[in-house]
């Protein structure tokens, strides 16, 4: 039963981190239609600026660091949307460019980021290192419970924002029916500009809380969270926000028991063929819904 | 004939230019050149699916592992020779477009891409992990070079004289391909589904003859990857190497294979030609992310490839007015 437990809990925790970088993938897609594929960049370039910020300028104060980091996560979202993004988009281009414009984007930031980082495991900042708390028997760490809590507080944040928040309606509005919103006069760059910028500050979140939760950082997180964080995405159904945060908790959930009661290298062979099983039963995703094609 | 020659004019071009270039380079060069001359299979089998069958796949590393481990577990189990292990790579990577076409009787639009990214990441971890066939994250070292029917191809020279001779037999199936029922009836599918189906096109089987297809001159390129570098190892089979091919087809542009070719010379040699500037070295990959993105905005290929393409065709409709108006008159 504690073996259990503690796997649930390791499988939680993974699958917020999983849920925060799946939103925005979910968020740009539902939009534009578009993979933003340098949304793995951004969880590792925001993982390593808290690294710099931390070892230079604002060396052990956490919270400043952190700020600091969603700060400068929101701004690179932005800009990511300013200048590989837009141009194509107001060309009225296919997706695809803009697929390939936000890989490009992506090689950029992770060679920058392999550039001044260096390619070993360096030691990563965690809160309340050492702390375990005893939960029905199974042994948590400290930071595992922060991780868990801070995201669901994030998770009724963006709710609320989409709900009732001027600029989270205008968001919902635009993956409504773009075009419409233009007709409307709703300043349409700004709020994609904006949905980057959130997709962004959440992959930073996650970014940052992976790395505390290894307690290393090194250049490969970016790979392998992203790709699962967009598996996810998919699995839930993607363009669903609410799918997104299923699809990362359940891919989460399940890898923690295949890892724990079966074989580490087994999981994410599981993971990915549970993702091409459950497409193949509904292919549009766990909540997504049926595209309707216009003949 | 004139206009056969006008189509095919910078293919022509590339073929002379890459053929004789041996002549001049160092044996650094030419193995860079041999490298291109695989991508361009490897980006050419990709501009099958992606140009003309309208399916963007993130795991086209998948065809092009497996047709590399498939000659290196032969030769390091059985010790055959290239050409024996020739028809196993054409089945083994066959078979693996096969497989991986199936889900799509159900599956349309992007969650394909996630089924072929998830695909690449199951074969890459089967790999990784089948110690006994594989040797696993080891990788099988010492793969000897191309032995055709007993002879050995020792310089490097004929090696690329080999790959060329593919390089050329991919870009005429791939024509003849396109211009066959077959690429008209998948051009037609990927333009508009629903009216392909409508007119009598059934999609299914022709997304696993496509699928199939474009696998095994995937796995044509993987092989001979293997017994160029000779030593293969998963972790270089991974999602980048996917995404590489990919920018090299749209940056050629999408459904034109003379465009690939350029597209994947151009990414090979651009990152090698960095090497030499001494501060740049560890940056060097980013030049490849800036001209993605700098293409992207331009144009979305390379000049000479899709903006001829564009050019003439404003230039028919042009003409086309100009008789409409005339004929009115």
């Amino acid at each position: 039963m504690a073996k259990f437990l503690q796997i649930l809990v390791n499988g939680i925790s993974l699958g917020s981190i999983y849920a925060l970088t799946a939103i925005g993938y979910s968020l740009i897609y539902s939009i534009l239609q578009l993979i933003n594929m340098s949304n793995a960049a951004v969880f590792l370039t925001s993982a390593v600026i808290f690294y710099a910020l931390y070892s230079s300028i604002t060396a052990g104060q956490v919270a400043l660091t952190f700020i600091l980091t969603l700060i400068a996560a929101g701004a690179l979202g932005y800009i990511i949307e300013l200048v590989a993004i837009r141009p194509i988009r107001e060309k009225g281009d296919s997706n695809t460019y803009a697929l390939i414009s936000s890989i490009g984007v992506k090689t950029i930031l992770e060679q920058i980021c392999q550039g001044t980082f260096g390619s070993e495991i360096k030691p990563f900042p965690t809160l309340l290192a050492g702390k375990y708390i005893d939960l029905f028997g199974a042994r948590t760490s400290a930071i595992q419970i922060i991780i868990i809590v801070v995201t669901l507080v994030i998770l009724f944040v963006m709710n609320w924002y989409t709900q009732h928040n001027r600029v989270g309606r205008g968001l919902r509005a635009l993956s409504q029916n773009l075009n419409a919103c233009h007709l409307m006069g709703m300043p349409v760059n700004t709020l994609i500009g904006v949905s980057f910028a959130v997709g962004s500050i959440l992959a930073a979140v996650s970014g940052v809380a992976y790395c505390m939760y290894l307690s290393s950082i090194s250049i490969s997180v970016g790979a392998a969270i992203g790709n699962k964080a967009f598996a996810a995405t998919v699995l839930g159904g993607i363009g669903v926000l609410k799918g997104a945060v299923v699809g990362g908790y359940i891919l989460a959930v399940i890898e923690s028991f295949v890892a724990g009661y079966w074989s580490m290298s087994a999981m994410n062979f599981v993971s990915f063929s549970v993702i091409i099983i459950v497409l193949i039963i509904k292919p549009t995703g766990i909540f997504g819904k049926k595209e309707q094609h216009k003949v | 004939m004139k206009t056969i020659l006008k189509k095919h004019l910078l293919f022509l071009i590339i073929i002379v230019v890459m053929c004789v270039a041996p002549v001049f380079t160092n044996a650094y060069q030419l193995r860079i050149l041999i490298s291109a001359a695989l991508a361009m299979i490897f980006a050419m089998s990709l501009n099958l699916l992606m140009g003309i069958g309208g399916t963007v796949s993130f795991g086209h590393a998948a065809f092009y592992s497996i047709g590399a481990y498939t000659t290196a577990v032969l030769w390091y189990h059985f010790r055959t020779a290239y050409s024996t292990n020739f028809i196993p790579v054409l089945l083994v990577t066959g078979l693996a477009g096969l497989l991986l076409s199936l889900p799509m009787s159900r599956i349309t639009g992007r969650y394909v891409t996630i089924i072929t990214l998830s695909f690449a990441e199951i074969v890459n971890l089967i790999i990784k992990n089948w110690d006994p066939v594989t040797l696993g994250q080891m990788g099988i070292v010492g793969i000897p070079s191309v032995n055709l029917f007993g002879h050995v191809l020792k310089s490097k020279t004929e090696f690329f004289y080999l790959t060329m001779f593919f390089v050329i037999m991919t870009y005429i199936i791939m024509n003849w391909l396109v211009n066959s029922k077959l690429g008209r009836n998948l051009r037609a599918i990927s333009n508009d589904a629903i009216a392909a189906e409508a007119m009598g096109i059934k999609i299914f089987p022709y997304k696993v003859i496509v699928f199939t297809i474009s696998a095994v001159f995937a796995g044509i390129a993987g092989s001979l990857y293997a017994h160029l570098m000779s030593y293969v190892e998963p972790s270089t089979f991974n999602s980048n190497l996917s995404f590489q091919c990919i920018s090299m087809v749209v940056i050629g542009g999408l459904g034109n294979f003379s465009g690939t070719m350029v597209g994947a010379l151009f990414l090979t040699i651009l990152p090698e030609y960095l090497r030499r500037f001494e501060f740049l070295f560890k940056y060097r990959m980013i030049a490849y992310g800036l001209v993605l993105v700098i293409v992207m905005w331009i144009n979305h290929s390379i000049p000479g490839t899709k903006l001829k393409n564009a050019v003439t065709s404003r230039f028919n409709a042009l003409l086309h007015r100009k008789n409409a108006e005339a004929q009115e008159a």
